[in-house]
């Protein structure tokens, strides 16, 4: 940390301190500490001492120094948000939601990207510590042993200690998704594994196949897709799906790793030839903002990514600030949202013939409230 | 601050000095490189970082911050944060702060304008020693040096980071024009956008010079009556629904933003239209989504990550007295041109499924 320069010390309007204000006004700095934060002790203060006191504050630009509060009560108010990535719509959402609820409670946060640098992740910790942070949140970041600080992970699966734990319910998302598939009489479907890197990866895999034994769906080997990488574009989805087509191994559905994947697979069937939910039905994994928007609408597992961020912050918080007790993990539940892309299988004839007057009747609705 | 913890109470200056037998001004010297440890020798100075080491000795930030006037932390104000926008403006920031050391602290204000005065003020008590704000409209001086990401305003102190929008708005009609658009119809940004005003000019003043006539049967206010909309694809949904509704013949769309032109494809696709074989659809930002939609979206992009990058750098100058205060620093646009912008359609729109059809164009593109 270099001295900022004279001149751009000059240049800052300074504010004045506790001291200036009570020589201003002819009182112990303790009596003017008293009443401007309104402690107990204010109380014997006489009303027009405080008016005078508060106005010869204003006056002076009175600032009450953070750090030196900070120094005194061992409280910062602050905590550090550790992400992989904070550009993506997972991450953002997520902060979003730990900022929503951080405000509520008067904290504040840092946030810091490692972008899957590992050794950048452990010099975050110190340095986030040395900057008197409260505790972590960690978003889609696997941790290399126990933090220093009270810890919540976002996505996090490994069991550590201090760490509370924020998990999808994954076999309740893998159950409604297989589910929908097996209703709709689908029983060759393709799997997309995730990469390694990605929390999630090994959790939802496991509990695929867990559900998929008491549904009774045979994982065939040849219909598994490994995800290389961790690429947040719908590049992610197209190499793999492409290469399952090639392979000819039939199948009627694909239930994506994520949204993104799925995007990327639906672009490399629609660009073999195959329709999407006439062919092969997809189900994605998130609801991004734009699976709604896509061609067709993407039917997904939804994760409340926002309120995910929110319940992380207020288990953070209570563990900062009320000793509430270690919790190793809060388990959310995912939400199942049926859109276009998945339909029974082999109604190719009934679904090409029937697909203009569909799109006819839902223009219809649609256009219905605006039109009248 | 560790200390509330069981564990680990962080290891003060006092007790390495205690442990090595010395003053704590010398060790503080040592430690800190200042130029009084010149006098103290090789041996002992090795010892001390020794000690400091084996303590696990961690320098107490906020004291030091306290002493030296710096917190190498600034505060970014946003409109939204979990937004395609916010979120790779501030991946920018911090792209760039994690280079110089810098830390930033967020504040979400979501439109709500009278947090914005209590937002920069509860940042500068933590000793921010700048801000940025993204989509913010500041309307008056800030104590502090202040870099705008679309800033529209000239507010003294503040630098302004703009996408020029007159080339934008050029490349985006002209490109039009070219595939022989000529009944084009716009979606207007909300007034609490902060880029909404200075886009609407520059449309008006191209359109002038291109000659295009703006029709306002074609425009549609994206206002949210409780004035903070977020452009989300659903929040822009009712408002495509609306122009498609007015049964005006338009054979192109400029959308004031990505979420607002991949919500109306979804409405012209489902109302039967074909992208871009009836209808025309340009957005505008480029953000991840753009890609992901069938047809993918032809658009201006602005470089998001590399605006918060330079805003970062702007404000860090600014904060070490380098450089020159300047007002504004114009982005370069690039114009994207992907599969939801052909040639305007010459063909009547089918008139067995138009006819029955409430809010379908009228058969002919012609005024």
């Amino acid at each position: 940390m270099k001295p900022r320069s004279k001149k751009a010390d000059r240049a800052r309007k300074p504010s004045a301190t506790l001291k200036a204000v009570a020589e201003r006004v002819n009182l112990t700095p303790s009596t003017v500490s008293h009443v401007l934060t309104d402690s107990p002790a204010a109380r014997s203060v006489p009303q027009k001492t405080k008016d005078r006191i508060l106005a010869a504050a204003r006056r002076l630009n009175y600032q009450p120094n953070f750090f030196a509060r900070s120094l005194k009560v061992k409280r910062s108010h602050t905590i550090g948000v550790i992400a992989v990535e904070i550009g993506d719509a997972y991450s953002s959402l997520v902060i979003g939601g730990i900022e929503r609820y951080l405000r509520k409670r008067d904290f504040f946060f840092l946030t810091v990207a490692h972008r899957h640098d590992k050794k950048l992740l452990a010099t975050y910790e110190s340095m986030l510590q040395q900057r008197g942070v409260e505790g972590f949140i960690t978003v889609d970041t696997a941790l290399n042993g126990q933090p220093p600080l009270p810890t919540v992970a976002i996505a996090g699966h490994r069991r550590i200690n201090r760490v509370t734990n924020i998990v999808l319910d994954h076999r309740r998302a893998a159950w409604l998704a297989l589910n929908h598939l097996v209703d709709q009489g689908h029983e060759k479907i393709a799997f997309m594994k995730g990469s390694p890197a990605s929390s999630d990866s090994e959790e939802r895999w496991n509990a695929i196949c867990e559900v998929s034994e008491k549904l009774r769906i045979r994982i065939r080997p040849e219909l598994i897709l490994q995800l290389e990488g961790t690429d947040p574009t719908p590049n992610l989805g197209y190499p793999a799906a492409k290469q399952l087509v090639a392979s000819q191994h039939p199948f009627t559905a694909l239930f994506a790793y994520n949204d993104i994947s799925a995007i990327g697979s639906i672009r490399a069937f629609q660009q073999a030839g195959l329709g999407v939910p006439e062919d092969v039905s997809v189900v994605g994994f998130d609801d991004i903002q734009s699976a709604a928007y896509l061609s067709p609408p993407l039917t997904t597992v939804r994760q409340p990514l926002q309120e995910m961020g929110e319940i992380a912050a207020r288990a953070l918080l209570d563990r900062i600030e009320k000793q509430a007790k270690h919790v190793a993990e809060i388990s959310i539940a995912p939400e199942f949202v049926v859109r276009d892309s998945t339909a029974p299988p082999h109604h190719r004839r009934a679904m090409v013939s029937s697909a203009e007057s569909d799109a006819a009747q839902r223009g219809r609705d649609l256009l219905q409230p605006a039109s009248g | 601050m560790a200390n509330r913890n069981k564990h680990n109470p962080p290891v003060t200056l006092k007790a390495v000095a205690k442990h090595l037998g010395l003053t704590p001004g010398t060790v503080s010297s040592v430690l800190n490189n200042s130029p009084a440890c010149r006098s103290v020798p090789g041996h002992t100075r090795n010892r001390i970082f020794a000690a400091a080491r084996e303590l696990d000795y961690k320098p107490n930030f906020l004291a030091r911050a306290l002493r030296v006037k710096r917190t190498n932390t600034i505060g970014v104000i946003a409109a939204e944060i979990g937004d395609p926008y916010g979120s790779l403006v501030i991946s920018g920031i911090e792209r760039y702060l994690r280079e110089k050391d810098f830390f930033y602290l967020t504040m979400v204000h979501r439109h709500e304008n009278e947090l914005l005065e209590c937002y920069s003020r509860l940042l500068l008590e933590r000793g921010v020693e700048g801000l940025i704000t993204i989509d913010t409209s500041i309307a008056r001086p800030l104590p502090l040096p202040a870099v705008a990401v679309a800033g529209r305003r000239t507010v003294e102190g503040v630098t302004n980071i703009i996408i020029d929008h007159r080339t934008a708005v050029l490349d985006a009609l002209q490109h039009l024009i070219e595939l022989g658009h000529r009944d084009i119809a716009f979606m207007k940004g909300p007034e609490t956008s902060s880029d909404a005003e200075d886009r609407w000019n520059c449309i008006l003043g191209v359109a002038r010079e291109l000659d295009i006539c703006i029709r306002p049967e074609l425009i549609v206010e994206m206002d949210d009556p409780e004035g903070r909309a977020v452009l989300t694809p659903e929040n822009s949904y009712p408002f495509a629904m609306e122009l498609l509704g007015r049964r005006r013949p338009f054979t192109a769309l400029f959308a004031y933003n990505d979420n607002s032109a991949i919500a109306a494809v979804r409405v012209f696709q489902d109302a039967g239209l074909r992208v871009p074989k009836d209808v025309s659809v340009i957005g505008f930002d480029d953000i991840q989504a753009a890609t992901y939609t069938s047809p993918t979206l032809t658009t201006v992009r602005q470089p998001l990550k590399k605006m918060g990058e330079i805003a970062a750098s702007t404000l860090l100058d600014r904060i070490a007295d380098r450089g020159e205060y300047v007002r504004e620093i114009a982005i370069e646009p690039q114009f994207v041109v992907r599969q939801s912008t052909g040639p305007a359609r010459t063909h009547r729109l089918r008139p067995t499924r138009s006819r029955s059809r409430p809010g379908r164009f009228p058969a002919s593109s012609a005024p």
